[in-house]
């Protein structure tokens, strides 16, 4: 059930009224929070972005939920970038110095190698990631969603919403999951 | 916020494309600024939640982290702290002893300290002055504060140290028991001395009795007499010779008899005496070998106080050994654990990286030279009170980094009633590198007067020493450098007395004990405890002490005496069982002796024989001076008659 209502909500975000720019940031946003460790501090930062910026919420949402598992695989990738910068490349030394010991960036954690390695990993992902989504958006929607809408599977599809209220429903009504 | 829109139906599905925003032109802004509110009235939410609980977690979060450190429960009573002016309260907070969780290692009525705001922006807790009232140490518990950790295993310990000097004395106490003594000689028919003597009674009277019946015969003069009478005839007869000479010639062949009759009666005589002498020498061999037998017999009965002396050592471990080791190691415990606390030193005089394997990548710090360490207290003011006792003190420079600044204690213990030092706490703590190693250099000494020695033998287990009485003046010094841990305990106690627990030994073991275990004027203790910082770690303890010199002194006074009074009392036993059957041996011998009456016999009979031979010799004289006279008579015919034939 979770599967079908998860490609439902797909389905409702690519079908949207919002702009394929819009679900690329929010998936590219959404997945800064992924592909770092939850806790992190700039997480907030991030969350705060998502709430403001005009993108799209579902979008981050489900790139939390998708890239996540893609952030576990990366966490050694991102150990070594983090461990070069903060500590391999020796000329930074000085700018790390001055800038741990500048006032509340100690809370940030970034002195730690797969916080900051996912970061900036993420970071230079973001661009990338908001592109390609854009682009996949955009060519579902000039291409492929006519189609799609019209065809029999979308129509059997689309009615197997009715499957999941009701599933909810019976789940509500006897406690039970399925 | 996006808002669910209702899926498109088929429709509606060919103009799906031109619904889009861009499809239709509509400018889109940056900013979703209606989204602030919700997000603002959250952060708000969360700061009011966290302000209001934020004591709580605080609370509970120390709580957490020094029951972690600590193995053991630590329980804050209240924790508050202020905002406005960054000040924290505590009270009663409980830090429960992890060997004995009954008790509280330490007690602080309540803390109070003011946080500087300007380093809390970087992450660093730093205190100018903290006072802590009403310190207290070994308070009782209401609650067990043991925290429930996975069974560890743990190494399977020999019985106490005292375990092998208790045997050894209740084995040599219980040698000394008078009724043991008969056990150990036996029944007289068990003794083999007796057994032998019985033997050799025996056989002298076989042979007494053999040689009773044997010498009436042998010794028998019948004959003797009759010759002698003859011989004494033949002596008293006088010859008118030439006439008597048939009767002299006669005279001499019976004294020849006689001759053969008294050599064959010395020859008999002079066999018996020998077979006789020599029958007596194999039972004075007898005797002779019981008697030596019984000598040695005693001799292995006998307790030899030299073999038998033993140390005092292990009464000493028994009293203090484990008791002070133990207690010396519990306190390094404490200490070592403090030091535990203690994050790596991490003073440097230039920019310095230290970098932290975690289990979700590394951490690295930063750390600028003559930066604050993380946590600093520059003052603490201590104070507080047990029953009589009230401590005061300051400790200065407290931090979590001891090469920043070294850390000073100085802590007076006074007695309130009699208005007099109890104890002092002084010492330093730093960060140190030596030889190119890393760590901390302590040196604290403990000075302690007149306390009772009873609290340090409170641990004793032993079978017969309750502990001990008396006061001591105990000095603990601990040294530490980044090579090696040190520290020497010295105990010195006035007219110490040991206790013997009532109803745990025998009689002659409470009589032992307390002899040795008598009062000493002046006890002294040595314990030091080294630990090698090295790859091997090896650890050595030593204990030394006037004690055992004292007791070894005493022990081998009290057993030479009981050995001697002991081996009086077995000797006299001994004789009293072996006595009367060796008593008739030795009369029995000298009775064997019948060599007396051969010796008469074969004196009579070598009397008579020289009588015999005198006459004999007399009376050839005779015979040959007449066979000369009556040569010569008719010589002198003969040779008239040849002159007158001439």
């Amino acid at each position: 059930m979770f599967v079908l209502n998860f490609a439902l909500k797909i389905m409702k975000l690519l079908n949207s009224e919002e702009r394929p720019m819009q679900i690329g940031l929010g998936f590219a946003l959404g997945s800064v929070i992924a592909l770092s460790p939850f806790t992190s501090p700039h997480n907030l930062l991030v969350f705060l972005l998502i709430c403001i910026l005009n993108v799209s919420f579902s979008a981050a949402l489900l790139a939390v939920v998708l890239m996540a598992p893609l952030g576990f695989v990366l966490d050694g990738a991102f150990d070594r970038l983090g461990h070069l910068l903060l500590i391999d490349l020796g000329g930074l030394t000085t700018f790390w110095t001055a800038f741990f010991n500048a006032p509340f960036v100690v809370f940030t954690r970034l002195n730690n190698t797969v916080v900051l390695g996912s970061l900036l990993g993420s970071l230079m992902l973001l661009a990338p990631i908001a592109l390609l989504i854009a682009f996949l958006v955009r060519r579902y929607r000039t291409h492929w969603q006519a189609v799609i809408l019209r065809s029999r599977f979308y129509q059997w599809f689309s009615m197997s919403r009715f499957y999941v209220w009701g599933a909810k429903a019976y789940n509500f009504v006897h406690g039970g999951s399925r | 916020m996006n808002t669910p829109k209702p899926m498109p139906s088929p429709a509606d599905t060919p103009d799906a494309a031109n619904t889009s925003p861009k499809a239709s032109g509509k400018k889109v802004r940056i900013f979703r600024f209606s989204a602030l509110i919700p997000f603002a009235l959250i952060a708000a939410l969360l700061v009011a939640g966290y302000l209001i609980f934020f004591d709580r977690i605080v609370k509970r979060g120390l709580e957490a982290s020094f029951t972690a450190m600590n193995g053991a429960k630590v329980e804050i009573g209240s924790f508050d702290f202020s905002l406005l002016d960054t000040s924290v309260k505590t009270t009663h907070l409980q830090w429960t002893d992890a060997a004995a969780p009954m008790k509280n290692l330490f007690e602080i009525g309540s803390t109070e300290f003011t946080l500087q705001s300007s380093p809390l922006s970087v992450g660093k807790l730093v205190v100018s002055r903290m006072a802590v009232e009403g310190l207290k140490f070994d308070t009782d518990r209401t609650v067990s504060g043991e925290v429930k950790r996975p069974a560890e295993k743990v190494a399977t310990e020999s019985g106490p140290a005292s375990s092998s000097a208790a045997q050894s004395i209740e084995s040599f106490a219980k040698s000394i028991d008078y009724q043991a003594i008969a056990d150990k000689i036996g029944k007289p028919e068990d003794i083999p001395v007796v057994r032998m003597a019985k033997e050799l009674e025996a056989k002298i009277q076989e042979r007494f009795a053999h040689w009773e019946s044997q010498l009436p015969g042998v010794t028998d003069s019948t004959e003797l007499r009759a010759a002698s009478d003859e011989v004494k005839a033949i002596s008293q007869r006088k010859y008118k010779l030439p006439q008597d000479l048939p009767q002299l010639r006669k005279d001499l062949d019976a004294l020849k008899r006689t001759d053969k009759l008294v050599k064959a009666k010395q020859a008999v005589l002079k066999d018996a005496r020998q077979n006789l002498h020599a029958d007596a020498s194999t039972l004075r061999d007898g005797y002779t070998q019981i008697i030596g037998l019984r000598d040695a017999s005693l001799k292995d009965l006998l307790i030899d106080p030299q073999n038998n002396a033993f140390s005092a050592e292990n009464i000493l471990s028994a009293l203090f050994g484990r008791s002070l080791v133990d207690t010396t190691q519990k306190y390094l415990g404490y200490y070592e654990k403090f030091k535990a606390y203690l994050p790596e030193q991490k003073k440097t005089s230039e920019v310095k990286v230290v970098e932290q394997k975690r289990a979700s990548g590394s951490t690295v710090d930063f750390i600028r030279a003559g930066a604050l360490p993380t946590v600093y207290v520059g003052q603490i003011d201590l104070s507080g009170s047990s029953d009589t006792t009230a401590l005061s003190g300051t400790v200065l420079n407290a931090s979590s980094d001891l090469s920043y600044k070294p850390l000073l204690l100085n802590v007076d213990f006074r007695d309130t009633q009699r208005n007099t030092d109890i104890a002092k706490l002084q010492g330093s703590m730093s960060g140190a590198t030596v030889d190119g190693k890393e760590g901390i250099t302590s040196k604290l000494r403990l000075a302690i007067d007149r306390t009772p020695l009873s609290r340090l033998a409170g641990g004793v287990d032993n079978q017969y020493l309750a502990g001990v009485d008396g006061d001591a003046n105990i000095t603990a010094t601990l040294d530490e450098t980044p090579q090696r841990l040190a520290m020497a305990l010295r105990i010195e106690g006035r007219d110490v007395r040991m206790n013997l627990k009532p109803d745990g030994m025998g009689q002659e073991m409470e009589r032992l004990l307390a002899s040795v275990l008598a009062k000493i004027d002046l006890l002294t203790v040595d314990l030091e405890y080294v630990k090698d910082k090295g790859k091997d770690g090896k650890t050595s303890t030593r204990m030394k002490s006037n004690l055992e010199p004292i007791l070894n002194a005493r022990l081998r006074a009290y057993m030479n005496e009981k050995v001697a009074k002991y081996n009086r009392a077995l000797r006299d036993r001994y004789d009293a069982a072996v006595g009367p059957a060796l008593a008739p041996l030795q009369k029995k011998l000298d009775g064997f002796d019948q060599t007396g009456a051969l010796s008469a016999a074969l004196g009579d009979a070598d009397k008579l024989d020289a009588t015999r031979a005198k006459l004999e010799q007399d009376l050839e004289q005779k015979l040959k001076a007449e066979e000369n006279k009556t040569k010569s008579k008719a010589k002198d015919k003969l040779e008239d008659k040849l002159k007158s034939l001439r």
